[in-house]
């Protein structure tokens, strides 16, 4: 019956850290987005931080954990945590594509290691491609392959990674 | 013309939970490349919104997101994911619940049939638009849990109103509605592909009088672990239809047809001991029911329940009266007493509860077995995994 009311603790982001580079060269000084979402805390709005990049491009943010019942029930369970982060330029050029996205996926409320790794490695640089890794959590009480869309070219045992929606094997054929 | 292959499906099925709330700006679904190789999907005009629920805060959430196909293959074709929702699981485990009229006079349950209302408009202000068919398009409809039931109820609305193939893709779905529903449904919809984890008890619900389509209750078990387990209906996690379902053909994945509650089943009391609490025993035992009551001469009793608007717990109070009349019939008493002892055991009751055949006796059977398997059932969904 306590289970009914039980409040269960929601991964909405492990710790975060990166750094961010354009051609090699740190980005000084930008502003960094992290934005969460989950329907089992306060009704699904979007949880927006800020954070800067220092002198080395470097940034992070806290981990957060969230309570909320909605994982305690058999339906509410499949709700996902929506988590993103990324960076806005203001470059004229570009006119169709003014965000870089670090990190884009949807993951269960539970916290997945494989996931949590990689989000303390967010090392991107704007002239990478973006590209789309799919992650084998099956072993960690995740997916699969979780599909994760980011400029961070991570490579790895659990990690294949698309590009158009082709797998490549090395990222030199995309540069 | 191609059905989508299994990982598709059950990638689109646990897209559609990320699409409820209102999506933060340059917001992107992350999907499979395989989807995204045939399939292309517009956040901001392709979502529609529905309610669910109670008669209070029915607030308009994002229900269904819709596809467009661009590959070779699906051209033309189109893909409905419709996602579950957690409010309506009270209604599906609710002795008191209620079928009602489907858009083609079938009957279903009233909650199902209530939240495909609530965004029909939205689908059908999509299927109007000039030259979104050509003469070969397929619809897909596809979803996990509940709504595996609403992709029912909107494939089967759309072969009606719009004259499309459609193809049926669900997973760990409830039953729909009634026989009536169940056969007509098996027959609109073209390919069907109804998934299921051993394990889930979600599919065991509502009880009979509902039924599944396909009618010859063909399914694809996904995972073939036995008894009754809340984790094996999510789609993340494991097994996690998303896992299981991780295959590019169908035919890689086991077919089966499940035991049918019109199959014939005789019990014999002195095996009672043999049956668990697992969904397996749950349809067993309802198909021994079924065969009791026609071999009793109650079939037109079943008929007539199978098509009434009656709460299911009507409808067993209904079964209890005809089971009395039928202990009654010279040689019957046997069987009878082999399904109530199978019931009881199958209920967690004592095997050597003396059984009785009185009307009493039989409707409290029948509680005690619905009761364990709805309600405690529920309970156990609802706790923690």
């Amino acid at each position: 019956m306590f289970g009914l009311f039980k409040r269960h603790d929601v991964e909405m982001s492990p710790e975060v850290r990166g750094c961010i580079t354009d051609n090699g060269k740190p980005v000084v000084g930008i502003e960094v987005i992290r934005s969460l979402m989950y329907q089992g805390y306060e009704k699904g709005k979007e949880q927006v931080e800020y954070a800067l990049t220092d002198t080395k491009g470097r940034f992070s943010f806290e981990k957060k954990i969230i309570k909320s019942r909605l994982p305690g029930d058999i339906f509410g369970a499949n709700m996902p945590v929506l988590q993103s982060i990324y960076i806005e330029t203001d470059n004229p050029k570009d006119q169709d594509d003014h965000y870089y996205f670090l990190w884009s996926t949807s993951k269960s409320w539970r916290s997945i290691p494989p996931l949590s790794e990689l989000m303390l490695k967010l090392n991107g640089d704007l002239k990478n491609k973006k590209v789309k890794h799919l992650i084998d959590a099956s072993n960690f009480g995740g997916r699969q392959r979780h599909v994760v869309s980011s400029i961070c070219h991570w490579q790895g045992e659990l990690i294949s990674t698309y590009y158009n929606n082709e797998l490549i094997a090395s990222y030199d054929e995309i540069t | 013309m191609p059905a989508i292959s299994p990982l598709i499906a059950s990638d689109l099925a646990a897209a559609a939970y990320n699409i409820k709330g209102s999506l933060p700006k340059n917001y992107h679904l992350e999907l499979a490349p395989e989807t995204e190789k045939h399939f292309k999907f517009n956040l901001s005009e392709h979502i529609y919104t529905g309610t669910s629920g109670g008669f209070f805060c029915r607030q308009a959430t994002g229900f269904v997101l819709i596809g467009q196909g661009y590959s070779r293959e699906h051209k033309n074709d189109h893909v409905i994911a419709i996602r579950g929702t957690d409010s309506l699981a009270d209604a599906l485990t609710d002795i008191t619940c209620h079928s009602c009229n489907s858009d083609n006079g079938a009957s279903v349950h009233t909650g199902f049939q209530s939240t495909f209302a609530s965004f029909r408009s939205g689908l059908m202000a999509y299927f109007n638009q000039a030259g979104l068919f050509n003469g070969n398009t397929i619809v897909h409809c596809v979803g996990h849990s509940l709504g595996g039931a609403l992709a029912s109820l909107t494939a089967d609305w759309i072969k009606t109103e719009f004259k499309r193939n459609v193809y049926l893709y669900t997973f760990g779905a409830p039953r729909v509605g009634k026989k009536d529903y169940a056969i007509s449904n098996s027959a609109r919809v073209k390919k069907m592909f109804r998934c299921v984890h051993g394990a889930d008890p979600v599919p065991k619900m509502p009880v009979w009088p509902f039924y599944h389509a396909p009618i010859n209750g063909h399914e694809y078990i996904l995972s073939r672990a036995q008894g009754i387990d809340p984790k094996a209906h999510f789609m993340d996690g494991t097994p996690g239809y998303i896992n299981t379902a991780n295959v590019n053909d169908w035919e890689s994945l086991h077919c089966q047809a499940a035991c049918s509650v019109s199959q014939r089943v005789v019990l014999n009391y002195q095996n009672r001991t043999e049956t668990t609490y697992s969904s397996f025993w749950a349809d067993k035992i309802a198909a021994a029911l079924m065969t009791l009551m026609i071999d009793g001469g109650a079939a037109s009793i079943i008929a007539s329940l199978q098509a009434t608007g009656a709460t299911i717990g009507t409808v067993y109070d209904i079964m209890a009266r005809a089971l009395v009349d039928i202990s009654k019939i010279i040689g019957m008493e046997k069987q009878l007493k082999g399904v109530l002892g199978y019931m009881l055991v199958f209920a967690g009751k004592s095997a050597y509860i003396p059984i009785e055949f009185t009307y009493k006796f039989i409707r409290w059977v029948f509680t005690v077995t619905i009761g364990r398997l709805q309600k405690a059932a529920k309970l156990a969904l609802k706790q923690s995994n």
